[in-house]
Order: C-alpha cells, then sequence, then structure tokens
C-alpha cells in the first residue's frame, strides 16, 4: 500500500518534530510542514497531500481554521485539526469548515493513529459518494435534454398536425434545429424537379436573399449532394479536414466550421425525395449519434408535414374535378330541362292551329256536302284525307306534350272506376276503319267485365296506340286483342303477326325516341310505346313484350285491377 | 229564335270557322278578339246565351275577362264553356265556374251538344 502523504500546520517547532516522528513511525509520509496559515495554503497547492494535519492557533493574520477554509475551496483534502483549546466557539467554527476530525494536544499517537485512518476512510468514502452522485447527474442531465428533444419534436409534430402551411412548419423546424443542437446555422434543401440542384426553403442564421433563393449543387461535390448519393446522414466534423466533398460557396460565406445532414424523405411527393435538412456549426464541435438522430426525427416531421400538403392539394384537385363534373352535370340536367320545357310550349302552341285548320276543313266539308254529288269523288276524297291527317298531326302534338309532361313530372291521373272491357271494346271499334285501310283483320276477345279505377282517357290512350302499333307492323294479317284477368291483374295483350323483333330488344323499345325497326320504313317520332310504358308505370302496372324475328310480336298490359273483390 | 252565342278567341282562323261552322247550324254569332273586346261587344249587343272562351289571349286574358262577368249582376249568370290548350284546362274550368271545357283540337261533337244544351 502507498503510504499516505501528511502536511504538518503547526508554528511550534517542538510539536511539529514530534508529530513529523510519531507519523513516520506509524508509516506515513510527511510532505513538508507549515508554520503559518499562508505558508500552508500555497504548500497545500504545491504538494497535494493526502491528509493535512492543522494546528488551529497559529502565528500570523491566519489561524488555522481561515486557513483550512481556503485550501478547502482549491483542494478536496481531508483536514484533520489539533488543538489544545476546544472551546465552543472554536469548535462551531471548525465544524463550518467541515473536519475529518480532532486531536487534542498534547496527543496520543495511538489516538492520532485512529484519527487520522478514520478521516483517509471518510475522505475517501465522500469522493466515491461524491464520484457517483455525479455520475448519477450527468446522467439525469443527458435524460432531461434527450426528454427535452422529444418533447420538441412531438410540439413541431402537433404544430404541423394543425398547420396547413408546410412553409410555416420548415421554418420552425430549423429554429428548432438551431436552439436544440446549439448551431448558428440549419435549412432546408429543396431537391428540384431537375436533380441537379436544391434551392433553400427555410433557413436560420443566413443572410437575407438566402432564403427562398440560394442554390446548391446536387452532386456528389457537396454535402447535400453526397448526402443525397449516400442515402444516408452526413456528418462533418471538420471541414477543413473533410475529403469526401468540399465546402460549398453558401456555407463557406457562412463560415461553416463543422455540420450535419439528413435526407428528408416524403413519399407521395414526386419522386419521394424531398430534399436534405442541414444543421451548421461555426466553431469545431462533437455532433452525437443522439444529435444525429434528432436531426433526422425533425426531418421526418417536417416530410410528413410535406407529404400532408401533397395529399391535401390532391384531395382539393379531386373535389375541384368532382365540382366541376357536378356543375357540368347540373347544365346538362337543366339543358334537358329547357328542352322539355320548350316541347312543352312548343306543342301548347301548335294546339291553336292544328285547331283551326281542323275546323277549316270541317266548315269546308259541310261547305262541300249539299253539292257533293256534283262534284268529283277525289275532292270528297282529298277533304277525307286531311282529315285524318289533321287527326294523326294533332296526335303527335298531343304526344310530345305528353312525353314534355312526363319528363316534368306533371302527368297527373284523373282516375275514375270502369269496366276496362268495355273500353277496350269501344276504342277497337273506333279503329275500325283504320284497320280496314290496313287489310287486318281484328279479333277481340274482351267478353268478361274487367273493373279498375285508372285514368279513362289514358287508358283508352294505350290501346289506341298499342292497336295503331299491332296494325302498322302486322298490316295485311289477323290481329288479336285479348283481355283476360289472372293472378288480380287484368291483362291485356295485342298480337300482331308482322315481321316481329330479336327479343333482346323488347325493353329497349319502350325508351323515348327507340324503336325496334328501321325508321326507313316505319315513321314515327318512336314515342308511342314511351308514352305507353310510363302511363301504364304510372297505373302501377308494367307492360311485356314477348317477340320473335319473323314471327310478330305481343305487347301485354298488365294493370292492377278490383278482380280479387268481385270474385 | 236561335241562339246566340260569343266566341271570344284571339286566332283569327280558328275564331271565324268555328264562328261559320255554328252558323251553318243556324246559331246566331257573335266574336270577339280578347276579353276586352267582348265587354264592348255585350255593351252593344247585350248579353249572350253562352259565351266561348279562350284562356290566353293579350289585352284582356279569359281569367280577368271572367272576373268582369261575375261582377256584373246582369252579366254573372251567362253561362261560360272554356275552350283552351293549356294543359290543366279541366282545373281551370272549375276554378272559374264553367259549365263545361274543351281542349284543342277540339271535340266538334261534344262542342255541337254543349251549344245546343244551352241556346
Amino acid at each position: 500500500m502507498v503510504r499516505a502523504r501528511v502536511l504538518i500546520v503547526e508554528d511550534e517547532g517542538i510539536v511539529a518534530k514530534d508529530l513529523h516522528n510519531s507519523l513516520r513511525s506509524l508509516g506515513y509520509t510527511v510532505v513538508g510542514t507549515s508554520p503559518t496559515g499562508s505558508d500552508a495554503v500555497t504548500k497545500a497547492q504545491a504538494l497535494r497531500p493526502d491528509l493535512i494535519l492543522m494546528d488551529i492557533r497559529l502565528r500570523g493574520d491566519m489561524d488555522g481554521i481561515a486557513a483550512a477554509g481556503i485550501i478547502r475551496e482549491g483542494l478536496d483534502v481531508p483536514i484533520v485539526f489539533l488543538t489544545a483549546y476546544a472551546d465552543a466557539d472554536t469548535l462551531e467554527r471548525a465544524a463550518k469548515i467541515g473536519p475529518y476530525g480532532y486531536v487534542l494536544k498534547p496527543f496520543d499517537e495511538r489516538e492520532l493513529h485512529v484519527t487520522l485512518m478514520m478521516a483517509m476512510c471518510k475522505h475517501r468514502a465522500f469522493a466515491e459518494l461524491d464520484r457517483r452522485v455525479h455520475e448519477r447527474t450527468d446522467e439525469l442531465a443527458r435524460t432531461e435534454a434527450k426528454y427535452r428533444r422529444l418533447e420538441s419534436i412531438a410540439e413541431l409534430g402537433l404544430f404541423a398536425l394543425g398547420s396547413p402551411d408546410t412553409d410555416a412548419v420548415m421554418q420552425r423546424a430549423v429554429r428548432l434545429v438551431a436552439e436544440s443542437l446549439d448551431v448558428e446555422l440549419a435549412k432546408v434543401l429543396e431537391l428540384q424537379p431537375d436533380g441537379a440542384s436544391l434551392v433553400v426553403r427555410a433557413g436560420v442564421g443566413w443572410s437575407d436573399g438566402v432564403v427562398g433563393r440560394s442554390v446548391v449543387s446536387a452532386g456528389r461535390d457537396s454535402q447535400a449532394g453526397y448526402t443525397i448519393a449516400a442515402s444516408e446522414p452526413v456528418v462533418v466534423s471538420n471541414f477543413r479536414t473533410e475529403t469526401r466533398f468540399g465546402l460549398s460557396p453558401l456555407l463557406s460565406e457562412h463560415g461553416a466550421a463543422t455540420g450535419m445532414s439528413v435526407l428528408i424523405h416524403a413519399p407521395g411527393h414526386e419522386g419521394r425525395l424531398y430534399g436534405v435538412l442541414g444543421a451548421h456549426a461555426k466553431t469545431l464541435r462533437h455532433f452525437t449519434g443522439q444529435d444525429v438522430n434528432f436531426l433526422q426525427a425533425v426531418a421526418n416531421v417536417v416530410a410528413t408535414a410535406i407529404m400532408r400538403s401533397v395529399a391535401e392539394s390532391k384531395i382539393r384537385q379531386t373535389e375541384r374535378i368532382v365540382e366541376e363534373e357536378r356543375v357540368r352535370a347540373g347544365v346538362a340536367e337543366e339543358a334537358v330541362r329547357a328542352r322539355d320545357e320548350f316541347l312543352s310550349v312548343a306543342s301548347h302552341e301548335l294546339r291553336t292551329p292544328v285547331a283551326a285548320l281542323q275546323l277549316q276543313l270541317a266548315a269546308l266539308r259541310e261547305l262541300l256536302a249539299p253539292h257533293v254529288a256534283s262534284l268529283e269523288p277525289i275532292i270528297a276524297q282529298t277533304a277525307g284525307g286531311a282529315t285524318r291527317t289533321i287527326a294523326r298531326l294533332a296526335s303527335l302534338v298531343e304526344g310530345v306534350l305528353d312525353v314534355s309532361r312526363i319528363s316534368l313530372g306533371r302527368l297527373e291521373l284523373q282516375t275514375e272506376t270502369f269496366d276496362l272491357a268495355e273500353t277496350v271494346r269501344e276504342v277497337v271499334a273506333r279503329h275500325g276503319d283504320a284497320a280496314g285501310r290496313a287489310g287486318c283483320e281484328l279479333r277481340t276477345e274482351a267478353a268478361q267485365a274487367v273493373r279498375g279505377t285508372w285514368d279513362r282517357a289514358r287508358i283508352e290512350q294505350v290501346i289506341s296506340n298499342l292497336l295503331s302499333n299491332a296494325l302498322k307492323f302486322g298490316a295485311g294479317r289477323q290481329v288479336d286483342i285479348i283481355l283476360q284477368r289472372v293472378d288480380g291483374e287484368a291483362r291485356l295483350s295485342f298480337r300482331d303477326r308482322g315481321e316481329g323483333f330479336d327479343p333482346a330488344d323488347a325493353q329497349r323499345i319502350l325508351r323515348r325516341f327507340e324503336r325496334a325497326v328501321s325508321p326507313r320504313n316505319y315513321g314515327g317520332l318512336g314515342l308511342g310505346l314511351y308514352l305507353t310504358g310510363e302511363i301504364v308505370r304510372e297505373h302501377g302496372g308494367r307492360v311485356d313484350v314477348a317477340a320473335r324475328p319473323g314471327d310478330g310480336a305481343t305487347f301485354t298490359v298488365v294493370l292492377p285491377c278490383e278482380c280479387e273483390k268481385e270474385r | 229564335m236561335a241562339g246566340c252565342v260569343l266566341i271570344v278567341e284571339d286566332d283569327e282562323d280558328l275564331r271565324d270557322n268555328l264562328a261559320l261552322l255554328l252558323d251553318l247550324r243556324g246559331y246566331n254569332v257573335e266574336t270577339a278578339r280578347h276579353g276586352q273586346d267582348a265587354l264592348d261587344k255585350i255593351d252593344d249587343i247585350g248579353p249572350r246565351c253562352l259565351v266561348v272562351l279562350d284562356l290566353m289571349m293579350p289585352v284582356m286574358d279569359g281569367w280577368q275577362f271572367r272576373a268582369a262577368l261575375r261582377a256584373d249582376p246582369a252579366l254573372a249568370a251567362v253561362p261560360v264553356v272554356l275552350l283552351s290548350g293549356i294543359a290543366d284546362v279541366s282545373q281551370a274550368a272549375k276554378t272559374l265556374d264553367a259549365v263545361d271545357h274543351l281542349t284543342k283540337p277540339i271535340d266538334l261533337q261534344k262542342l255541337y251538344r254543349i251549344v245546343a244544351d244551352h241556346c
């Protein structure tokens, strides 16, 4: 064991000599002896003893307690007081210094040894305790710093969530980097679409005009470019000795000595890589792994804000497209509505001249009637033909008017309860002339009464339409009209033996302006079947179509009736 | 004595031919171009046994003319039959307390029946 080195402070020469001898015999090394307090302060600094044995009463301005106080300020050394007077006042002053023990004069050698040993042990224990406290304090400080950084990243994240402005998020991010890492320069660089350069988007510590304008090369010759190429964080401990890349003019102008850079990855942003986040100090310093992690965490928050901004602008774009589509659809709807309104007004306007023409012909026929015997037959025939033409014209005008009513939702039924069989027979009878002209034999099976609540005029229109249709497409052949009650429904069928059509077209022909045959062979607006379908639908019924090419067609009107009640 | 009919209609062709057809059946027919014209004619020639009334007309339309008739005790009881191309002419007939209504084109048999009933 190394011998403990002791400094003796004692103004009485004999006592000092005595102590010296005792300590040596006890195995200590006496590094010096001081007769005064001030000499003790000087020697303690110079000799760095392991222990000081200090007399309280000393000659000169400075007594032992004062000297001990000064020594302890600069040196962690155990001090044992040596005194003949242990009055309360002195002890109290001595206690404030934090002594490691007292030895009373005249001293006993064994007591001295025990006291010194205890002092040394206590000091070692204190030193160990002290070291541990320091260790824990440092650890706590490191944890606190780490926590503060995490907290500041969380705050930045919250800010980014609440702010739609990416520039504001970036500006806050670079300010956070500068404060937390204690660096003078921080910046966000945005990679340009050509991939050749980066522009400073946000920054702290740069001269006016740099942010938003200054450009840095994206090649491997710059730190930012190298970071992109390496695709990982880059730390520069000293630009003077850096060999991987050069100091960019921008960093050079601002006196950067050292720094770090990390990538800002923003999936969703064009090309995924947004740019580089950099932190630079003007004096040399060491960046830790934690510093790099912190910088990367900030870059990730910035990336999130960018991704959000990209997503939001995409959403806004989509919303704009949807809105435009909506407006376009509205315009189209409005156009359709305008057309239907026009048809409605136009057909109302047509009604009056058609009526006038009808009256003119009626008057003409009446005026001709007394002279019919003396007239050329062709004149009477022509007048009769003109009357039918007027009827057809009137029916076309009504058809167009009905279509516009349906599309404007104005088809209103005026219902009453009546016998459909009777109505069928009446309407068929009215078509007797037309059937004769078409060369068709009409065969009606409607003997049994079928009562129901319907719009009589509309149902007559339906019968008339389907009958005209059958005469038109089944000309020269028999047409069957059959009324039945089946499963609580009225079923009225019109069977022609014309050329028929493809069953695939069956539902299509019930639509507006549609026809199963070529308009070159058959005229008409293609409205009759559409109107028929709509009127029947309005009654809560349906029109079934059965057809085969070359074998005619059967249209069956199915209407709800009061058949159940009658049974 | 044959009944007398007043036709109030702005379309000249329709008005004249209707007048001709009724005239051919022996009725005494007067015509007017619109409501105001009709009121003037009634002042001159006295009340008619039946008024055939169009609704959409310039100067004074059918609704205004009907209101003027009903406001005059001497004319309120004159029967009116509507003749119109508007969609809900049957509804208008109820509102205007018309004896009947005709649509355009005209069901002539129905017209003759109505005129015969009132004149």
